[in-house]
């Protein structure tokens, strides 16, 4: 008999400073600092999204050492953990959850492909580099950012599923931490029944949805 | 009673939630207007123009998106908050989509639903 296994996908909203910060860490360098427009609201939200998350997750009564865990622009490099240890200390509340659940048990598995990851990162500098810009010149930007991300988001999402299903092991249940941008779910639905772990997703208070 | 002149519109095929709504609102000044599904909801708010639209998605006749899309034509600025017991990865997609204020699952804390609005009311300029 073919049993379709279960996953868990929650869908996510990163302000400009975490996503600056994870791209930022695929570089290894630690000088560099990324734009930072958060306020003191949007982290108040971001928070309240994350600790909902993590209720739901536990709510979900999936043991700790059955799940892996495959996150949004985490690239396969062998140092998953170790990124993600750093990303938890720079105040990522997602990989401070993270890191919560793998000191419970639970495994981590390196997700995207760095390349593309690095072609995304330079996708959203060149976006970034504009903040400080006119309103119509930061629109500009926004779009182009947009129109190459959709792309790139296509390869992404597809070495994503390919990695989801060739890494996950015998009676575990993949959880999966996602942009609300990716469409991932689309490559998923004939090998997975999808269950989502939504809280709440403060759209207006992360300001632009960024590929990451 | 706070004075507020914000006008909200709660679109929801549940009864029971409209009205608790209703009862947490109203005492703090919000002016509360409901409909049970998305036909009556889009009439209501061409009629009364609410500030913030309170919206389910999975309703009888037009679901929430659906919903929201004839909203938009014709009221791009309207705020929007989703309340819902249902979602996935694509409806979220079409709600950000759609500009969305903030998309909150069902069940949910009546104090988080409370900030969010006055936040919205706030963004709006109209709270207090």
């Amino acid at each position: 008999m073919n049993n379709i296994r279960s996953l868990i996908y929650v869908p996510v909203l990163h302000t400009q400073k975490e996503s600056g910060e994870i791209l930022l860490s695929l570089k290894g360098d630690e000088s560099e600092k990324p734009a930072d427009a958060s306020s003191a609201e949007q982290e108040k939200s971001v928070k309240e999204m994350w600790d909902g998350i993590y209720e739901k997750i536990q709510n979900t009564h999936v043991s700790y050492p059955t799940m892996r865990i495959y996150q949004d622009a985490m690239p396969v490099c062998g140092r998953e953990k170790e990124i993600a240890e750093t990303l938890a200390q720079k105040a990522s509340r997602n990989h401070r959850l993270i890191m919560d659940l793998l000191k419970n048990g639970a495994s981590l598995e390196g997700t995207e492909d760095p390349n593309l990851l690095i072609e995304e990162y330079d996708n959203l500098s060149r976006l970034i580099g504009k903040a400080g810009a006119s309103v119509q010149s930061y629109r500009d930007a926004l779009n182009q950012y947009r129109e190459k991300g959709a792309k790139l988001m296509k390869q992404r999402d597809a070495f994503i599923s390919e990695r989801i299903k060739s890494t996950l092991k015998e009676g575990e249940t993949p959880l999966v931490f996602m942009g609300v941008r990716h469409e991932l779910e689309k490559l998923l639905q004939g090998a997975f029944v999808i269950n989502y772990i939504i809280y709440r997703l403060p759209f207006k208070k992360v300001k632009d949805i960024y590929n990451v | 009673m706070t004075v507020n002149k914000t006008k909200i519109l709660i679109i929801d095929d549940e009864e029971d939630l409209c009205l608790l709504f209703k009862n947490i609102l109203k005492p703090e000044g919000y002016t509360v207007f409901t409909a049970q599904n998305g036909y009556d909801g889009i009439k209501i708010n061409q009629k009364r123009d609410p500030d913030i639209i309170l919206l389910d998605l999975k309703m009888p006749g037009i679901n929430g998106i659906e919903t929201l899309r004839r909203i938009r034509k014709k009221d791009p600025g309207v705020i929007v908050i989703i309340i819902t017991g249902y979602g996935d990865a694509a409806t979220i997609r079409d709600a950000a989509d759609l500009n969305v204020y903030e998309y909150m699952a069902k069940p949910f804390n009546n104090e988080t639903v409370m900030m969010t609005i006055k936040d919205a009311a706030a963004s709006k300029g109209k709270d207090e």
